[in-house]
């Protein structure tokens, strides 16, 4: 092989149909400024809930608290029943997050 | 940069969109960065949320970890970063938990099959949890 034809143009981005596909996606969400905006309301509910845990376990110890981007949604003895009581008032399930106030939660090692 | 945060028990997280075409699946997924990982793995909660439609996952692996073995479906997936006005896609061997009593809660885990591609800064006493990607197999912006 020539010193030639060794040099190969590099592709721009990575050849895939799954990266095709999954480009469409996005596309369909509303493009990449819909794209931004909903990871970043993700990445905040999140924060409001870490944010907010300390009191929540001693408001609600040892219950499944639903917590939307308004605030408490609903408290409830199980994870099921605290998402429905959650999609009861409107709210998508997508839209909420749901956890367990663990009084005494266990280191995770993993 | 993709900003991550540390939630209240100091435990280094990133958001992503899970995207895979072939079964419909498209989910925000809160992923617990973990180095000691080879691979990524999505948890039981998390799987549920998304709506992974079980019986048509194939390809089963097994992996060892603290617990012990796990059992994992094999699944090729994209999982999509926001990095300030850009979104940072990768292609990747999802591994989807098999859900049993040991596992059912574990976090979400994103391994080094993704983290290896950026550069961190990991400062809990800051509260700065922060990535410069490196590579990605497509990045996409409000132009493209």
């Amino acid at each position: 092989m020539g010193a030639e034809e060794a040099i190969v143009s590099l592709p721009k981005y990575q050849e895939s149909r799954l990266l095709d596909e999954a480009c469409a996606m996005i596309e369909d969400m509303g493009g990449v400024g819909a794209f931004i905006e909903d990871l970043a309301e993700f990445h905040e509910l999140h924060a409001r809930m870490n944010r907010q845990r300390p009191y929540l376990v001693e408001k609600y110890p040892d219950k499944w608290v639903a917590v939307g981007m308004n605030g408490v949604l609903a408290v409830e003895d199980s994870e099921e029943k605290a998402l429905q009581a959650a999609e009861n008032r409107g709210i998508c399930s997508s839209d909420v997050l749901v956890e367990f106030m663990d009084t005494d939660p266990p280191a995770l090692i993993l | 940069m993709i900003v991550g945060q540390f939630d209240s028990f100091g435990r280094p997280y990133v958001v992503c969109r899970l995207i895979i075409p072939r079964l419909q699946v498209s989910s925000r997924i809160f992923f617990l960065l973990h180095t000691g990982a080879d691979s990524t793995g999505l948890h039981p909660r998390d799987a549920r949320a998304a709506r992974i439609p079980f019986a048509q996952l194939g390809n089963r692996r097994d992996s060892r970890g603290i617990g012990g073995r796990s059992s994992y479906f094999r699944e090729p997936a994209i999982l999509s970063f926001s990095d300030g006005a850009m979104v940072r896609i990768y292609e990747v061997g999802l591994l989807i938990a098999e859900p049993n009593d040991t596992n059912e809660g574990l976090p979400s885990l994103l391994g080094r099959n993704v983290i290896n591609h950026w550069r961190m800064v990991y400062d809990p006493s800051e509260d700065r949890l922060e990535f410069t990607v490196r590579h990605a197999d497509r990045t996409l912006t409000c132009s493209s």
